[in-house]
């Protein structure tokens, strides 16, 4: 892997083993969601006259879920983390790849969330809020026990860091 | 001039608050409604005397301690804001009748019309007298309260500390009678305003409130002498004048700007297709449009900044501004995010620069003042000596000009073919700077003390060309500050050094040098360089400045 991404110091962490089906199916049916109703709008009014319309548009829609599907499993494979001594790093991505580092001392809240899907699979994500909008530093597909014992670390370091402004 | 008037703790006011404003000491007998506590608010008898004559009170002689003293708006307030409708409608109206080129605009009767507007304004200024009746206001040792409302009451109250900045605003018509708006900007949101008072009495708030969220709880006011300020800068013998910017730049910023070769750009092309396909006359008519918009861009940079001013006093720092409506509005050195100085193709060749501010809760960059009387230009065109003395007052502890850039490798000619020879990045454990553009360069500087998060991104063709982009998340969402095309080979090690100087240390927070209470600094003329370490502000006497206002305020950021 690629070191300015993942630099070489702490533990890497992954998301748990069951991230990647979750994070496949949820690009999945993301991808049925518009895929299902263009195959069926095409089949009703564009059949009469362009016959081969609804298999172009339910080929491209299941090459399109293949795809997703591969890059679902794939990015939630490549996405690491790492807790550092005074900050958080988190890298991600396949083509366009991010590193984010997030000290302890930003850090105003920990959120733990759980969607449907992520609670059929007993998964949940983590966020960190800071004052800033730009800073996406969310970690999806983990343990729920993992979650919240990485929240309550993170919350730990960011009052044992939190600088009186 | 405001109405003196005594509140029974129990009408209106919030519980709380009638227990706040029973103090176990007798309260003093004031003067006149224009008193502010002053040092010692149990043992002073009687504060200063207000700056504009009152009607004796008789009727304090004796205050019971629920009773609080409470003031009202000035009484020409509903006069002024009844103008104010009025010359809205004159101008609405007035627009209706000037010839756009396409002929219609048919007057109703005369008679109609004038009463129509009589009818208007009389209406609004029966409003604003009666809004202006049940308005009152408490300025006092304890506590800062607004009561508003005819149906429904409402009674505001502001902690002080949460007060993070105060605008003195100053519209055409409230200028004839000396008087003024107050805004108080409380964090997000709508500001808390306060009008009209009289000037003096504005002036004098602004700088009890901006005292008082410093955290000084006895707070000394300064009687504000209103003969030795001018009518259009709002400046006083206490004042220093840190950068001021004369019509004449103003005027040669706005027609050298690249906005005013974008409109003239867009008409030339409106009227060669006009001309091309024949159309005749439609093409002069698109000349008044033109025309019109050109005036009032120019008008619209160069009165709303007209004698621009930065000051510094014992407050804090503050910029004055505007022609018709004369802005005075307190610059909070700690929310101050990031800032972008930029400078568009002819002004290089003059040597001029603008500055932008993106700070908390004032909303995105704009170029003119928002509905909120909020303008985040924090120097309209100014010499680089002039930029060095406003960002040297905004952050004294640091020089951004000290960090040696990185400029971007060959590679980054592939994505950025026309800015590349510009771009460049750097950082310290101060601040960090980026710079790019083209037609219009752009340098951004972020204190670290204000990065919340550090990001590195690499598309594929970036990672073909071994480069990345290098973005700081800010509070202030106005600015996206990032360097682009900086190359990944170095940026390794150069990362590492840039997360280590996030971990915030108070010394290097740049817009308060370390050290103990001093006199205040002597007026700075643009400093040329700076002690490379933040150590060497401490044995400086000019440690505690007057700008550091609104350190305990950031608190609340």
């Amino acid at each position: 892997m690629d070191t300015l991404f993942r630099p070489p110091d702490g533990a890497w962490q992954r998301l748990a083993p069951r991230a990647a089906p979750a994070r496949a199916l949820g690009a999945a049916l993301g991808t049925l969601l518009w895929a299902v109703p263009a195959f069926v709008a095409t089949w009703l009014f564009a059949r009469t006259w362009l016959p081969w319309a609804p298999w172009v548009v339910g080929g491209v829609g299941l090459a399109w879920l293949a795809w997703r599907t591969i890059r679902g499993w794939r990015w939630a494979r490549a996405f690491g983390f790492v807790e550092r001594e005074s900050d958080l790093l988190i890298t991600s991505g396949l083509w366009s790849r991010s590193l984010v580092a997030i000290p302890y001392s930003r850090m105003q809240s920990v959120q733990v969330r759980s969607g449907p899907i992520e609670r059929f699979w007993g998964l949940a994500r983590v966020s960190l809020v800071t004052a800033s909008i730009e800073t996406s530093a969310t970690i999806p597909g983990l343990e729920a026990t993992t979650a919240t014992g990485l929240r309550n670390r993170l919350i730990e370091a960011g009052e044992a860091q939190a600088l009186a402004l | 001039m405001s109405e003196p008037h005594r509140e029974p703790a129990a009408a209106g006011v919030p519980p709380e608050s009638a227990a706040v404003s029973t103090p176990p000491e007798p309260q003093p007998t004031p003067t006149g409604p224009d008193f502010l506590p002053t040092a010692d608010w149990g043992a002073s008898p009687a504060p200063e005397p207000p700056p504009i004559p009152s009607p004796p009170a008789p009727e304090f002689a004796e205050p019971p301690a629920t009773e609080k003293l409470t003031e009202r708006p000035h009484p020409l307030t509903p006069l002024i804001r009844g103008w104010i409708v009025l010359l809205a409608l004159l101008i609405g109206i007035g627009r209706e009748f000037i010839p756009n080129g396409q002929g219609e605009g048919e007057l109703p009767p005369l008679g109609f019309l004038v009463g129509g507007i009589a009818a208007v304004a009389v209406i609004a200024a029966a409003a604003g007298f009666i809004s202006w009746r049940f308005t009152r206001f408490v300025v006092d040792d304890e506590e800062l309260r607004i009561d508003t409302g005819v149906l429904v009451r409402t009674s505001q109250r502001i902690a002080f500390e949460r007060v993070q900045a105060i605008d003195v605003v100053q519209p055409f018509a409230a200028r004839f009678f000396q008087l003024a708006e107050l805004r108080i900007d409380i964090g997000g949101g709508e500001s808390a305003r306060l009008r009209y008072l009289g000037l003096a009495r504005a002036y004098e708030l602004r700088d009890y409130l901006l005292a008082r969220a410093r955290g000084h709880r006895h707070a000394a006011t300064v009687a504000v002498d209103l003969a030795a300020s001018s009518v259009l800068t709002d400046l006083h013998e206490q004042d220093e004048v840190l950068v001021q910017v004369s019509p004449v730049t103003l005027l040669l910023a706005a027609v050298t700007s690249h906005e005013f070769f974008g409109i003239v750009g867009g008409g030339i092309a409106a009227v060669t297709i006009a001309v091309y396909f024949d159309l005749g006359w439609a093409s002069l008519g698109l000349l008044v449009p033109l025309g019109s918009a050109l005036i009032g861009f120019i008008a619209q940079r160069v009165t709303g900044q007209f004698n621009y001013t930065l000051s510094r006093r014992s407050a804090g720092l503050r910029i004055s501004r505007g022609l018709t409506s004369l802005t005075s509005q307190s610059l909070p050195p700690r929310r101050v995010q990031a800032v972008q100085i930029s400078q568009s193709l002819l002004w290089r060749r003059l040597g001029l620069y603008r500055i932008d501010l993106a700070v908390v809760g004032w909303g995105p960059l704009s170029d003119d003042e928002d509905a909120r009387g909020v303008n985040t230009i924090m120097l309209p065109a100014g010499t680089a000596a002039q930029v060095s003395a406003a960002l040297a007052a905004l952050w004294p502890a640091g020089d951004y000009r000290e960090i040696a850039l990185t400029p971007a490798p060959r590679a980054a000619r592939w994505p950025h073919p026309l800015s590349a020879p510009f771009l460049r990045w750097g950082f310290d454990d101060r601040f960090f700077v980026s710079q790019h553009g083209w037609l219009v360069r752009r340098w951004q500087i972020v204190p670290q003390a204000r990065v919340q998060s550090v990001e590195v991104r690499q598309g594929p063709i970036s990672r073909r060309l071994n480069l990345a982009d290098v973005a700081v998340h800010t509070a202030g969402l106005q600015l996206a500050t990032r360097a682009k095309g900086v190359d990944a080979d170095p940026l390794r090690a150069q990362l590492a050094q840039l997360q280590e100087h996030l971990h915030h240390k108070p010394e290097h927070d740049v817009s308060e040098p370390p050290g103990e209470a001093g006199p205040p600094q002597p007026p700075t003329a643009p400093q040329p360089a700076l002690e490379p370490d933040p150590q060497g502000y401490a044995g400086q006497p000019a440690a505690r400045r007057a700008d550091q206002a609104e350190e305990t305020i950031s608190s609340t950021e």
